[in-house]
């Protein structure tokens, strides 16, 4: 999860400093229990959908 | 006078036996000795304050109309704009915004029914939180156990009505954030039906989800200060010239279950049982969809908050809270898909919902899974699995306001323990029916709320 975020967030001019990885990443990855819980729902983009 | 409620302030200002000037005084110095412990304000209006409520009284004394809130103290979350002051939305990078060229429109209609506003309230950074534990402006303490949350995001409204400091106030509510902190807190939240109140002059979170909101201690203080925020454009009809045939008036009522029945702690569930059978709630409304509901909206407000501050997170991301803007940013990489898909997804939980209303007038839900957290404690068990506290304390108010339907936090009757809230959950455009079952359950000494340090009887 860290490289999709530090890749994703650099393609979308929003990179980051090392210190907020950590906290970044944390988030994501409650982010997609949560994406998946929609996707199960019909049909719904995934995170790696992104990447 | 300001242990007593906004309506009995504004009869006795209307009638002269008090005078506005006093009434406001008092609120003021009640700020200045119990603030420093709460931190509920983040601005006081002294002066202002003071200005306005010598003008209310030469307006009594020349005997003009003053409105039903006559002189009654209120306060708003900072996200509202006041006039010549800078509009933090909790943020420090919001300090030295230019200040705002006029008031919120609520404000406007608080003000104009003769309410006084004595000061801006703290939050969670940018409304997104649960807990007002914010890192520029500090925590905000539970008046009921100042070493526990108010709850956010409007936490220092919740907090400064609880104390006791006014008796109304201002907050907005995008995934829970009236609720919550009321429920915490032992006050009662309104959040009404999306679209209801305007949001012209509030900072934004997450536009399609964002609600103004309302806190009062009693049923009654908020019915009339949510039909002085209420504007006569003949969509929205005022509450309380019926609200007395209503509330005499048998109510079918149910209780969500599926998702709002699980997690939740005991005592929780002992209040909702209680408030159940005082309105003879004995049949369990399935809203399957309620979970993917609340994933939707979790990954709607991440994104639409994502892109909002965007330019800020590219700019100064060390600017920001750390556990707010680390959360921005995740947002702000979502792909706009999702945002498509929760939008999608929302359409057919609107049906879902509006079937539950096809068979009762009102249904009942937990506010949070638990009472207040300790400052500090960032996990909390739901099901025996550690959570966020911060992201979790809206589990069961995120789905009811991902479709915007109005709802009505009201404090379980618990002097001595900790505050509990119950969801009265009605179809789009039925606040009336939530005020009339919250006064029937206040009447029938169901819901309360009590000054900090109540004792259990």
């Amino acid at each position: 999860m860290g490289g999709f975020a530090q890749t994703r967030a650099a393609a979308l001019g929003l990179a980051f400093a090392p210190a907020h990885l950590n906290g970044v990443v944390e988030n994501l990855l409650a982010l997609q229990a949560h994406v998946r819980n929609l996707a199960a729902q019909g049909p719904a983009s995934t995170l790696d959908d992104a990447s | 006078m300001i242990g007593q409620d906004a309506l009995a302030v504004a009869a006795a200002v209307r009638s002269g036996k008090v005078r506005a000037e006093h009434v406001v005084s008092q609120a003021l110095a009640a700020i200045a000795a119990r603030n420093p412990a709460l931190n509920a304000f983040t601005l006081v209006l002294g002066e202002d304050a003071l200005a306005a409520a010598r003008a209310l009284d030469q307006a009594v004394a020349a005997g003009r109309s003053v409105g039903p809130l006559a002189g009654a103290p209120f306060a708003v979350k900072n996200l509202f704009d006041i006039a010549g002051h800078a509009t933090l939305a909790g943020a420090r990078i919001r300090a030295a915004a230019a200040p705002a060229a006029c008031d919120a429109a609520l404000i406007r209609r608080l003000k104009r029914a003769g309410a006084i506003l004595v000061g801006a309230l703290n939050m969670d950074e940018f409304a997104y939180g649960f807990v007002t534990e914010n890192a520029h402006y500090g925590t905000t303490r539970n008046p009921h156990d100042p070493s526990r949350i108010a709850g956010g995001s409007s936490g220092g409204s919740a907090a400064a009505v609880a104390a006791g400091l006014v008796p109304l106030s201002l907050g907005s509510d995008t995934n829970g954030s009236v609720r919550v902190p009321a429920a915490l807190c032992g006050v009662y939240g309104l959040k009404p039906t999306a679209g209801r109140l305007p949001l012209e002059g509030m900072f934004p979170f997450v536009r399609t989800l964002d609600h103004a909101g309302l806190f009062a201690r009693t049923a009654a203080e908020l019915m009339l200060a949510y039909d002085a925020c209420l504007v006569s454009d003949g969509r929205a009809e005022a509450v309380s010239p019926q609200i007395e045939a209503l509330a005499a008036r048998p109510l079918k009522v149910g209780v969500l279950g599926g998702w709002f029945a699980q997690g939740a702690a005991s005592d929780v569930l002992a209040a909702l049982e209680t408030v159940a059978e005082a309105l003879a709630a004995r049949d369990r409304l399935a809203l399957a969809g309620a979970e993917a509901a609340r994933s939707a909206a979790f990954c709607m407000s991440a994104h639409e908050g994502g892109q909002l501050h965007r330019a800020e997170l590219a700019r100064q991301l060390d600017d920001f809270d750390p556990e707010v803007g680390d959360r921005l940013l995740a947002g702000a990489l979502l792909p706009q898909a999702i945002h498509t898909a929760a939008g999608a997804y929302r359409e057919r939980f609107r049906n879902e919902v509006a079937a539950v209303f096809d068979q009762v007038d009102l249904a009942l839900a937990p506010v949070t899974p638990c009472s207040a957290p300790r400052i500090g404690q960032s996990t909390m068990l739901i099901d025996g699995r550690e959570v966020s506290v911060r992201k979790n304390l809206g589990a069961y108010t995120q789905p009811l306001s991902f479709v915007g339907v109005p709802v009505l936090a009201a404090p379980v009757n618990r002097p001595g323990l900790a505050p509990i809230g119950v969801q009265l959950i009605a179809a789009p455009g039925r606040e009336d029916l939530l005020f009339a079952a919250a006064l029937r359950l206040e009447r029938q000494g169901v819901v309360a709320a009590h000054a900090p340090g109540a004792r259990a009887p």
